[in-house]
């Protein structure tokens, strides 16, 4: 057999091999056919926030936790109270704030602030208040104890990206002085969530 | 939403949205505000009317108190609400909506409708930011008390004129020894132009002689940079084999958009 011939007779094999799949398949499930899919996902964030007791926290370190898992304590109603009842000095919240973002941003940052606590006849400046989370300086005292931060300007107390639930806490401290005069003193805690851009 | 942008990330919703009763069943306050973010580029005379979505995920009834402020995005580019003329430029008066407050029974939400008008003649980024301030409703207590209460929004970021002027330059740059033989370089970058930068950082590691040794992932999170705003850039050197005795220059350059980039370098030594 002439090389051409051989050339000619695997050519034809191979067509008919092909031609042979082809049938196949149109036997099977007819022509293959392809369908666009498109999607769009829009960013989503959401933040919760819980009080709970610290008393069986101690001094542990904050953490910082993927789920929504609440430690210690009951959970109370969205107020932090402190108790100065005895002379003027460092006071601890009965509670600790939970964060709890959800979020599909690739950043995002909760912030802690306060316009400090007013009574009728006085006011406590947010300088006053202290702040203890994962992100503040385990090393530094500001005179509320190691790691508690002054909230003279906001602090940053969690940071995240993309996730299910990441949960957070953020331990309190008030300065009372000698200075402050009795009374009931009231305020706000801010936390604000938002997005990185 | 013609004309415009909406943001999207790589990470599906449903899975979040089916984590909600979770939450729900241990929340004093639990919010979403949807869309988190508009990127717009609406031009100068364009109206937007877009709607935001608030939902209380929690299981107590929550005063929602909306409100238009500026924005500021810091250093690690945490974003945050301040008062007027505090922020980066601000499109905050071109944001018309009902800002009266309301209150959201568990699992409730309620859409808010904003128009969102561009004056004429006016070029270059302008941002702001929607807040909603969510409290527990009748949360006042008797004694020294703070309440919680928690703020997040949606962030508008209107690019009125693409053809702006983009600069950028790295004003502060510095390298640490840390402990364990580290390295710690960070370099500050600041937007000079008029619109928002997205940055994306590199570092190299130069020998006296000018050799590069070394290269560096530095990190500045998402990168945008506002006017007027500054970014962190920050990396670590660790590279036991290469970090001999002697002198060395870390050189930070920040990419930018439009091809642009800026290059600023430090020396330091190793013992």
């Amino acid at each position: 057999m002439k090389k051409r011939d051989l050339q000619i007779l695997v050519g034809s094999i191979l067509l008919l091999a092909i031609s042979a799949a082809c049938s196949a398949q149109e036997q099977v499930g007819g022509t293959v056919q392809t369908v666009g899919v498109t999607t769009t996902i829009e960013p989503f964030m959401s933040v919760t926030l819980v009080t709970a007791e610290t008393e069986r926290q101690g001094d542990g370190p904050p953490f910082r936790n993927l789920g929504s898992f609440v430690s210690g304590g009951t959970l109370a109603r969205g107020v932090v109270e402190f108790e100065a009842l005895e002379q003027p000095g460092i006071v601890e919240a009965d509670k600790h704030v939970q964060i709890i973002v959800s979020s599909n941003c690739t950043n995002w940052s909760v912030e802690c602030s306060s316009t400090g606590l007013a009574s009728e006849d006085d006011f406590i400046p947010p300088e006053r208040l202290y702040v203890r989370s994962f992100y503040t300086d385990p090393g530094a005292d500001q005179g509320a104890g190691p790691g508690y931060e002054s909230l003279a300007v906001p602090k940053l107390v969690a940071t995240g990206s993309a996730a299910l639930e990441l949960s957070y806490q953020v331990f309190l401290k008030l300065e009372v002085t000698w200075d402050d005069l009795p009374g009931d003193y009231d305020g706000i805690l801010n936390f604000t969530v938002m997005p990185t851009p | 939403m013609s004309g415009s942008t909406v943001r999207r990330s790589v990470a599906l919703i449903i899975p979040l949205l089916a984590m909600a009763p979770l939450s729900e069943a241990l929340a004093a306050i639990s919010i979403s505000v949807l869309p988190p973010i508009l990127d717009l580029s609406i031009p100068p005379g364009g109206r937007e009317e877009f709607s935001l979505t608030v939902k209380n995920l929690g299981g107590t009834m929550i005063e929602v108190s909306p409100s238009v402020m500026d924005l500021v995005l810091g250093p690690t580019g945490a974003a945050l609400p301040v008062g007027p003329g505090e922020g980066a430029p601000s499109c905050a008066a071109w944001v018309s909506m009902d800002e009266s407050g309301f209150s959201l029974g568990p699992g409730e939400s309620l859409v808010r409708d904003v128009v969102f008008d561009v004056p004429r003649g006016v070029a270059g980024g302008r941002y702001c930011v929607i807040v909603f301030e969510a409290r527990e409703a009748q949360s006042d207590v008797p004694g020294p008390s703070l309440n919680i209460s928690t703020r997040t929004g949606t962030i508008i970021l209107e690019t009125a004129s693409r053809r702006s002027k983009r600069s950028g330059e790295i004003v502060e740059i510095k390298a640490t020894r840390k402990e364990a033989g580290e390295v710690g370089v960070v370099a500050m970058f600041k937007n000079t132009g008029e619109i928002h930068l997205k940055i994306r950082p590199s570092c190299l590691i130069r020998s006296s002689e000018g050799r590069v040794i070394d290269r560096l992932k530095p990190d500045a999170g998402t990168g945008t940079v506002l006017p007027g705003g500054i970014r962190k850039i920050q990396g670590t050197w660790r590279n036991e084999r290469k970090m001999l005795p002697g002198t060395y220059r870390a050189e930070v350059s920040a990419d930018f958009t439009g091809g642009r980039r800026v290059t600023e370098s430090v020396q330091f030594t190793i013992d």
